[in-house]
C-alpha cells in the first residue's frame, strides 16, 4: 500500500505547477518523501490512526476548481465583510479575495521580485521538512501559498481571514507563511472548509514567526465534510517578550490529523492555545501539540476539549518540552473529553518532559461522560432529553469558544457546533 | 542555591551499605546462551520435560525478539551471551534442607542486611521470608506454620516439583511466554523465585517475603515468582533486593505473575535497591522487570506498591488486568533517582470487567544527573461498563541537571467509563522551606519531612516494616537537602 501511494505522489509531483520559493525543491522533496518509510501504526506518534484511510485511497493533483462552488462556501465571510485571501484547491484566487488593509499580504504566485526573496528566505525555517514524511509531501505537492507579512510597530486592526477551499477531487498542499516583526499584532483566521462528498486530500503547512513584544491571535479551523482527508502541520516560533493566542477547531472529515508545534525561542513569552475537536459518524481526529520552553520565564496554557460520538475516534497528544535553561516556567495542560457514545473511542496522551528544576507544571486529562445528575436538573424542568444533553455537551466545549475574543470570527464555527449536536442520534 | 544543590548531590552520593561481596565458591554455568544452556538449567533442576519444552519454545521466540528501544533511557546494549545464566552457591544447587546445611558465608550476609533467618529470632512482626541468593533459593522460613493454614509458600523449583499441576495450570498465563522481551529471556532461563499458594478462603497468617541478592560476578538474576489466591482468599507479599558494587552492569529480569480468584485479595510490595552504580554511571544493575496481575473473579482486588530507589536501570511497570466485574487494581510508587540512575516506571490499568476501579498514585524524585519518568497506560474496554480510574503522577525536581517526565497514556472505548488523569512537576517550595525553618527546623530536617509528606500517600499502604525501612531510605538518600 505505501508503494503504491508513493508512487501516486511521484505522479502528481510530476504535474504541479512550477514552486520556485520552495525550500527543498520538488524533485528533490518527492524523491526525499519516496525513500522515506511511512509512519504506520508501530509508529509511536501514529500508533492510533487508521493509516489505510490515507494510504488507501486515490491520489492525484486537484484539477480545474468550480468557483461557483468556492464562492457558495464563501457566503458566511462575505457577510461579515472582512479581508479574505482566498485559494481554492490549492491555488490563489483573485476573484474571490478582498486584500487586507495596512498589511502586506501576498499570493506566493502574485509576488513580486522582491517578496519572493523574502519568501524564500522565511519559508521551511519553522516547518522544517527533514524526515517529516507529510511536511516533505506538502513541499512535493505545493503550488500556491499566501504570504503575509507585518512590519515592526504596525497593528493590524482586523482579522485577516485566508480561507482555503475544496471544490474538486484531489490533493492541495497550500502554503501559509507570515511574519510578525517587533512590537507589532496581528489577527488573523485560517479556514480549511469543503464541498460535501468530496475526496479531497488537504495537507496544508502553516509557518508563524512572531518578533519580540508582539501579540498574534491565530484562529484555525478545520471545517472539514465526508469524504475529506486532512493532513495539516502548524509551527509557530515566538521571539522574547511575545504573546500568542491560538484558538483551534477540527470538526466533521472522514480522518483530520493536526500537529501542532510551538516553540518559545524567547524570554517572557506568554502562550495559551485552546483547542476544540468534535467527531460522529466514522470520523477520526488526532491532534498533536508540542509546545517547546526554550528559555526562561515563559508561561504557556493549553486547553483542550474533545467529543466522540456515533463511531467518532478522537485522539489527543499534547507534549510539553521544559529544556534546562527554562527556569521559571509556567506550564499547565488541560484536556477534557467527552464520550458520548458506546461504540466512539477516545485516546489520550498528555505528556511533560522536564530538565529544569525550578518550574511549575502540570496536567490533567479526562475521559467521561454528562453528569448524570445535571441531565436529571435539566430533565425535571422539562426539557427533552436530547435537548439536554446538547445544552451540557455545548456548555463543556463552551470554554473554548468564549476564548476566542472576535466574536464575529467565533461565529464562524457555532454553526458547525450546532449542526454537530442537531445531527447526533440518540446520544 | 548552586552550593545547597551541590551539597545536596555530595549527601546523595553517599555509601551504599549493602554494596559488599559475598566469598563463596560457586556452581556457575559458563556465560553463553542456547539452547543448550536452557537444557542446563532444566537439568539442574531436575524439572520434567513439559518444563524443559516450555523453557525451549520461550527461548525459541526469544531468538525472533529484538530488544525494546521505546523507553526514555540510555544505556549500553547487553552482550547477552557475556553474561551468565546460572550461579549458586556450591552445594545449594538441590535446595536447602535446613539452615544448618546453608553456608555460615551466606547466613551472615543476610545478617548484614538485616534479614532474619531464624524464626526464633524474629522481630515483633512476623514474616515469613524466601531468600535468593543469585539463581537459588536458599532458604524460607515458617514454612510449617503457614502449611497447617494450607498456604504453600516454597521456592518455585520445590514446586515444579510437589505441586506442578498447580504450577502448569498458571505458570505463564499472566505473562505469556512471548509477552515482551525480557519476559520471553525470563522464561527461557528462570532460575528460582517464590511461589505462594493461598487456598479457598484462607487469609494468610503471616506476611510473605522474599529477598533477593545478587551475589556472583557476571550473572544475570532471573527469577520467577507465581502468586495465586483463590476463592476468598488474601496475602500480604514483599519484597526486597541488593547487589554488591561491581564496576559491570548485572541485569535483573525478572517476571512476576498474580492471579486472584473471585474475591481475593493480594498486596505485593517491593522495596528495591539494587546496587545504582557509582557516580560516573559506571556499574549498577539494569532491573527489566515485567510484573502484572489478574483480577480474574469477580470483587477481587490486587494492589502493587513500590519504593525504587536502586539500580541503574529500572524498567518496570506492574500492572493489573481487571478481568473480573467490581475488581480493584492498584498502584502506589514512589521512584527516587539520583546520581546517573534513569528509571521509567509505572503500571497498567486494563480495564474489562463491569464496574472495576483502579487508582494510581506515582511520586517521583530526581536528583543529581538521574532521569526519571513515568510511564502509564489506563484502559477501558468496551466491556468495562462503569469502571473508574483515578490517575495522580507528581515530580519533584532538586537540581537543574536531572530530569523528570511523565507519559500516559489513556484509551477509553466505553462511554460510561470515567478516567481522570493528572499530573504536577514542581521543586521543593521555598515557601514550605520557609515556613519550616522559621519554626525552628534545620534546612536538612525541612526538606526530609517536605519529601517525606510527598511521599506519605504511597508509605501508608506499605506494610509496617517497609514503611519504615522505606522511609529510612528516602532520608538516608536525601539527607542535606536544602533544596
Amino acid at each position: 500500500m505505501h508503494d503504491a501511494f508513493k508512487s501516486q505522489v511521484l505522479n502528481a509531483a510530476s504535474s504541479a505547477a512550477d514552486a520556485p520559493w520552495m525550500p527543498t525543491g520538488r524533485d528533490q522533496a518527492s524523491k526525499d518523501f519516496t525513500a522515506l518509510a511511512l509512519p504506520d501504526r508501530k509508529t509511536e506518534g501514529w500508533k492510533y490512526n487508521d493509516l489505510s484511510k490515507l494510504y488507501g485511497s486515490e491520489l492525484s493533483l486537484a484539477g480545474d476548481s468550480d468557483l461557483e462552488a468556492a464562492s457558495g462556501l464563501l457566503a458566511d465571510l462575505s457577510a461579515i465583510d472582512v479581508p479574505v485571501l482566498a485559494l481554492v484547491d490549492g491555488r490563489f484566487c483573485s476573484a474571490l479575495s478582498r486584500m487586507p488593509a495596512g498589511v502586506s499580504a501576498v499570493a506566493f504566485s502574485q509576488a513580486s521580485a522582491e517578496q519572493q526573496a523574502s519568501i524564500t528566505q522565511a519559508i521551511g525555517t519553522q516547518a522544517r521538512s527533514d524526515g517529516h514524511a507529510f511536511a516533505l509531501l506538502n513541499e512535493a505537492l505545493s503550488e500556491d501559498g499566501i504570504w503575509i507579512d507585518v512590519d515592526s510597530g504596525v497593528n493590524v486592526e482586523r482579522t485577516v481571514h485566508v480561507v482555503s477551499l475544496r471544490t474538486v477531487a484531489g490533493s492541495a498542499a497550500p502554503r501559509l507563511l507570515l511574519r510578525v516583526g517587533d512590537n507589532a499584532s496581528l489577527s488573523f483566521a485560517e479556514h480549511h472548509r469543503s464541498v460535501a462528498g468530496l475526496a479531497a486530500f488537504d495537507l496544508p503547512v502553516t509557518e508563524l514567526q512572531i518578533g519580540a513584544n508582539s501579540s498574534v491571535h491565530h484562529y484555525r479551523f478545520a471545517l472539514g465534510e465526508e469524504g475529506n482527508r486532512h493532513v495539516g502541520r502548524v509551527a509557530a516560533r515566538q521571539s522574547a517578550d511575545s504573546r500568542y493566542y491560538a484558538y483551534l477547531a477540527v470538526l466533521g472529515g472522514d480522518f483530520n490529523r493536526l500537529d501542532f508545534g510551538l516553540d518559545l525561542q524567547g524570554q517572557n513569552c506568554e502562550s495559551e492555545l485552546y483547542g476544540l475537536y468534535m467527531c460522529r459518524a466514522q470520523e477520526h481526529t488526532d491532534i498533536h501539540l508540542a509546545v517547546d520552553h526554550a528559555l526562561p520565564h515563559c508561561n504557556s496554557k493549553e486547553v483542550f476539549r474533545g467529543i466522540a460520538a456515533e463511531h467518532g475516534k478522537a485522539v489527543f497528544n499534547g507534549r510539553i518540552h521544559i529544556h534546562q535553561d527554562a527556569q521559571k516556567t509556567n506550564a499547565e495542560l488541560s484536556n477534557r473529553n467527552l464520550l458520548l457514545s458506546r461504540t466512539a473511542e477516545i485516546n489520550t496522551k498528555p505528556e511533560l518532559e522536564i530538565y529544569a528544576d525550578d518550574v511549575k507544571c502540570a496536567h490533567g486529562a479526562t475521559v467521561g461522560q454528562l453528569d448524570a445528575e445535571a441531565l436529571f436538573y435539566l430533565r425535571s424542568r422539562g426539557t427533552p432529553v436530547e435537548a439536554a444533553q446538547s445544552l451540557l455537551s455545548y456548555g463543556f466545549i463552551n470554554e473554548v469558544l468564549l476564548a476566542m475574543p472576535d466574536e464575529a470570527t467565533a461565529g464562524l464555527v457555532k454553526p458547525r457546533v450546532d449542526a454537530f449536536f442537531d445531527g447526533l442520534q440518540g446520544a | 542555591m548552586s552550593e545547597s544543590v551541590e551539597r545536596i548531590n555530595e549527601r546523595l552520593a553517599s555509601d551504599y551499605e549493602a554494596g559488599f561481596v559475598t566469598e563463596v565458591e560457586n556452581d556457575s554455568l559458563p556465560p553463553g546462551l542456547d539452547e543448550d544452556t536452557v537444557r542446563a538449567i532444566s537439568a539442574r533442576k531436575k524439572e520434567p520435560e513439559w518444563l524443559l519444552e516450555w523453557r525451549l519454545k520461550a527461548f525459541a521466540k526469544w531468538k525472533t525478539l529484538t530488544e525494546p528501544e521505546w523507553a526514555h533511557v540510555n544505556y549500553q546494549k547487553i552482550d547477552f551471551q557475556a553474561l551468565s545464566y546460572y550461579s549458586a552457591p556450591k552445594g545449594q544447587g538441590d535446595g536447602p534442607k535446613s539452615l544448618d546445611e546453608v553456608d555460615p558465608e551466606i547466613l551472615r550476609t543476610y545478617e548484614k542486611l538485616g534479614i532474619p533467618l531464624h524464626e526464633q529470632k524474629r522481630l515483633a512482626g512476623v514474616v515469613a521470608v524466601d531468600v535468593v541468593f543469585d539463581s537459588v533459593s536458599i532458604h524460607t522460613t515458617f514454612k510449617d506454620t503457614l502449611a497447617e493454614a494450607g498456604v504453600i509458600f516454597c521456592p518455585i523449583s520445590e514446586a515444579v516439583q510437589s505441586h506442578p499441576e498447580l504450577v502448569k495450570q498458571y505458570l505463564g498465563t499472566v505473562v505469556p511466554i512471548s509477552d515482551n522481551f525480557y519476559a520471553c529471556l525470563n522464561s527461557a532461563v528462570f532460575s528460582d523465585g517464590s511461589f505462594v499458594f493461598i487456598p479457598k478462603g484462607v487469609t494468610c497468617p503471616m506476611e510473605l517475603s522474599t529477598y533477593f541478592r545478587i551475589n556472583a560476578m557476571n550473572t544475570g538474576q532471573f527469577e520467577r515468582t507465581l502468586i495465586i489466591a483463590e476463592e476468598g482468599a488474601s496475602v500480604s507479599y514483599l519484597e526486597g533486593c541488593t547487589a554488591p558494587m561491581r564496576d559491570e552492569n548485572q541485569l535483573h529480569a525478572a517476571v512476576v505473575e498474580l492471579v486472584a480468584l473471585d474475591d481475593a485479595k493480594i498486596k505485593y510490595s517491593t522495596v528495591q535497591n539494587w546496587y545504582m552504580g557509582d557516580e560516573q554511571g559506571r556499574g549498577g544493575v539494569y532491573n527489566f522487570v515485567t510484573k502484572r496481575g489478574v483480577c480474574k473473579g469477580r470483587n477481587s482486588h490486587i494492589s502493587w506498591t513500590q519504593v525504587e530507589t536502586g539500580s541503574a536501570i529500572t524498567w518496570k511497570y506492574p500492572s493489573v488486568v481487571l478481568r473480573g466485574d467490581n475488581s480493584v487494581g492498584e498502584f502506589y510508587s514512589v521512584a527516587l533517582t539520583r546520581g546517573r540512575q534513569q528509571a521509567d516506571t509505572g503500571t497498567k490499568m486494563i480495564h474489562m470487567g463491569k464496574n472495576t476501579k483502579s487508582t494510581i498514585i506515582s511520586k517521583g524524585i530526581s536528583a543529581a544527573n538521574s532521569e526519571n519518568c513515568y510511564r502509564g497506560l489506563v484502559r477501558m474496554a468496551p466491556t468495562a461498563e462503569g469502571a473508574r480510574n483515578f490517575t495522580q503522577c507528581d515530580s519533584l525536581l532538586i537540581g537543574d541537571t536531572c530530569g523528570a517526565h511523565t507519559f500516559p497514556y489513556i484509551e477509553s472505548r466505553n462511554n460510561s467509563a470515567v478516567i481522570e488523569h493528572e499530573a504536577s512537576t514542581s521543586k521543593v517550595s521555598d515557601d514550605q522551606l520557609f515556613l519550616c525553618q522559621q519554626r525552628g527546623l534545620d534546612p536538612e530536617k525541612a526538606v526530609s519531612m517536605i519529601v517525606n509528606g510527598f511521599c506519605k500517600e504511597v508509605f501508608r499502604e506499605l506494610p509496617m516494616e517497609f514503611a519504615v525501612e522505606a522511609g529510612k531510605l528516602l532520608e538516608i538518600s536525601l539527607e542535606g537537602s536544602v533544596g
